[in-house]
């Protein structure tokens, strides 16, 4: 059966989110996530809830002990799935024998099905494939390898930086303090979309000022055989993504009226939507 | 003590031959196919062969760039390169894609594997993870990583480390941004990167804008210049140091090599630099360089001073460069180059010659092609005659004195 999995901003959230038909809820929690998800605290996640969490923060030496006991404690919790990309948690989820939880988002570099085949012969529980592909590429690789995870919502991260790019600003041209501010957005001088930027500890990420959106692609991918299905809750209002959730559920559940899809266009038609790269390959 | 490497880059033959003569232990090259910088891979097979023939001669490597993060179609034709560089005699390769690599060594076994920065690899255990899985046999550390970080990599991990040690610097972790994609629909993971972090953007916090005419937010990076760092990385135990810029010139190839291989020939000697010999040695890279530089993320410097926070920052023209000896005249003593630069009579040039202290002169005379004396030559490519009071070679680079 495909999962729909969906991203939250906090806490009281992942309830609902499940109410509304989530299979999976995927959280933050501080410093170990590295993107613009609001981050939960680890204490506040009911133990007897299934949760997934974002361990996607490169690991440097320095933070090396305290990240491994942090994933220690995450382990603690009812962990459906755990999300990375630098590969010394494969090496930690080895030793505490979660491998099977572990799912590769390494955002941009699984482009192609070779190198979807090796992460997924690791007996890792599915990878996800980069957002930067067209559709045809897309079902190529989900007709080729099993336990494959599309994002398929939302804003998509477009670069990450450990530099603190805000505060660099901030410090230059003397503006309020930016870092952990939700709000902020990036205009590039010729062009008119708001693309949002965050800064936390971690550094700086930045999103498309567009949300994807796969209405079309979706029966396209579970033709093909796609396992899991993933809504990015970056920078999307409560209400925005309870009915994303709903929408999808609907699609999913072959139930989703032509009017349900209107209606949820019509009432955010301030957001900009598009097809992101499925109809469009990058070049060389 | 134990050998280090130093390794230069090169866009073309004439600069991968340059970097050799000054002293570069390894040259990385890109092929006209599955490399990054496509712009900057100019390479032939049988340019690469060329390569590797000249760099034997001089005891050096050639590395070859296979870093483009692969699409479907990407594979094609990839086996019989990979096979092709390996009969040549190249000597590595440097990967982002854990099938390339399989790939590799399945068909071409000989050729070391390297993992690209776009791996971004920050911890010791990641690299073992790949040596074990995929019998790697050296990684190249993210830029991302403090000069502590690389000393307790290098000190956990039994394979080669590779840090960078000059040159431009993505702001973002490699391989993870699309800032590039999304502008100019120029993929940065297959060598289309249109540096789109360098542009003007404003920023708005919510309605309301933060930036001003002319106090744009950007996010370039500026360039690394690891001269104070490097003791320091070679006695962690780091094998390999990397200067960036497949796209540089000839000139900059030449004087940041140079520059370079008398640092790491000094710190060879054992005894420890004193802070004013690294002064020296950094004024001396930075002749080459005509960008703002900066630690990099050696010293953790993740705000400003790392940074490019103003307009044309892309600036990437030297006005030093005066050309390369076209031919010494023994029974004049004099030379004759292809000027690049505006040159006078009593200019002092600098001459960069390979293993060598430079030298300089003042120049005394000019005559032009058909012997006539000129008090200065402003036309570029134009060949003239200076007299010179010691012996230069060929190829030798002439530089703009600068103290
Ligand atoms: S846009 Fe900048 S940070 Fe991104 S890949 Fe290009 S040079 Fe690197």
């Amino acid at each position: 059966m495909v999962k729909l999995i969906v991203s939250v901003n906090t806490v009281d959230e992942i309830e609902k989110a499940y109410a509304l038909g989530a299979d999976e809820v995927v959280v933050s929690i501080e410093g170990a996530s590295f993107n613009a998800l609001k981050k939960v605290k680890l204490e506040d996640i009911d133990p007897t809830i299934p949760i997934s969490i974002f361990f996607n923060c490169f690991i440097f030496p320095d933070i090396k002990d305290h990240y491994e006991e942090l994933f220690q404690e995450v382990l603690k919790k009812k962990i459906e799935s755990i999300y990375f990309q630098d590969p010394i948690i494969l090496t930690w989820a080895k030793k505490y024998h979660v491998v099977d939880k572990c799912i590769y988002r390494p955002e941009t570099l699984l482009t192609n099905e070779y190198d979807a085949k090796w992460w997924i012969n690791h007996h890792l529980k599915a990878i996800s494939i980069s957002p930067l592909l067209t559709i045809e590429e897309t079902l190529h690789i989900l007709e080729q390898v099993s336990n494959t995870e599309c994002v398929i919502h939302g804003h998509l991260m477009m670069s990450c930086s450990k530099r603190y790019l805000l505060s660099a600003f901030q410090n230059t041209y003397g503006t309020e303090p930016l870092k952990e501010n939700y709000d902020l957005t990036i205009q590039e001088s010729q062009r008119e979309g708001h693309m949002p930027i965050y800064e936390d500890s971690n550094g700086t990420v930045v999103y498309t000022d567009y949300l994807l959106q796969s209405i079309e692609e979706v029966p396209l991918m579970v033709e093909k055989g796609v396992s899991r299905l993933f809504i990015n809750g970056e920078f999307l209002e409560e209400d925005c993504l309870f009915d994303t959730i709903l929408l999808y559920r609907h699609l999913l559940n072959q139930k989703l009226m032509k009017n349900d899809c209107e209606t949820y266009f019509e009432k955010y038609k301030n957001l900009s939507f598009t097809k992101g790269y499925y109809e469009e390959k990058t070049i060389k | 003590m134990r050998k280090v490497e130093l390794l230069a880059p090169a866009g073309d033959l004439n600069r991968c031959k340059t970097a050799i003569r000054f002293g570069a232990d390894a040259v990385y090259i890109g092929g006209q196919s599955f490399s990054l910088r496509s712009r900057a891979s100019n390479f032939t097979i049988e340019d690469i062969k060329e390569a590797c023939a000249y760099a034997k001669q001089y005891g050096s490597e050639i590395h070859v760039t296979v870093n483009m993060i692969p699409h479907e179609e990407d594979f094609e034709g990839l086996e019989t390169y990979l096979k092709t560089l390996e009969e040549i005699g190249v000597k590595a390769i440097i990967v982002a894609s854990v099938s390339i690599m399989e790939i590799a060594r399945r068909v071409a076994p000989s050729l070391e594997i390297h993992c690209s920065t776009q791996m971004s690899i920050t911890n010791a255990e990641t690299a073992n993870y790949l040596k074990e899985e995929l019998g790697v046999d050296r990684v190249v550390l993210a830029r991302e990583c403090t000069l502590e970080n690389v000393k307790k990599i290098t000190k956990n991990t039994s394979i080669q480390t590779e840090a960078f040690i000059h040159g431009g610097m993505c702001v973002n972790y490699s391989g993870r941004c699309t800032l590039s994609n999304r502008m100019t629909l120029r993929d940065a993971n297959r060598g289309g990167c249109a540096q789109s972090c360098r542009w003007e953007y404003r920023l708005f916090d919510k309605d309301t804008e933060l930036t001003k005419e002319n106090q744009w937010f950007t996010m370039g990076s500026r360039d690394l210049c690891a001269a104070n760092e490097l003791e320091e990385l070679i006695h962690a135990g780091v094998y390999s140091f990397k200067i960036e810029g497949r796209m540089k010139t000839e000139y900059y190839v030449a004087s940041i090599v140079s520059a370079y291989r008398h640092l790491i020939d000094r710190i060879l000697e054992g005894t420890p630099l004193s802070k004013e010999e690294v002064v020296e040695f950094r004024k001396e890279i930075l002749k080459g360089e005509n960008r703002s530089v900066c630690n990099g993320l050696y010293t953790n410097d993740r705000l400003e001073n790392s940074l490019i926070l103003h307009t044309n920052s892309d600036q990437d023209v030297n006005h030093d460069f005066i050309g390369k000896v076209d031919r010494y005249k023994e029974n004049t003593n004099s030379f004759t180059l292809k000027v690049r630069n505006v040159v006078k009579v009593g200019d002092t040039l600098e001459v960069l010659s390979p293993h060598q202290e430079n030298r300089i002169f003042q120049v005394e005379w000019i005559k032009d092609k058909d012997g006539a004396f000129m008090e200065e030559c402003k036309n570029p490519m134009r060949l003239i005659e200076i007299p010179i009071p010691f012996e230069v070679a060929e190829e030798d680079i002439v530089r703009r004195y600068r103290p």
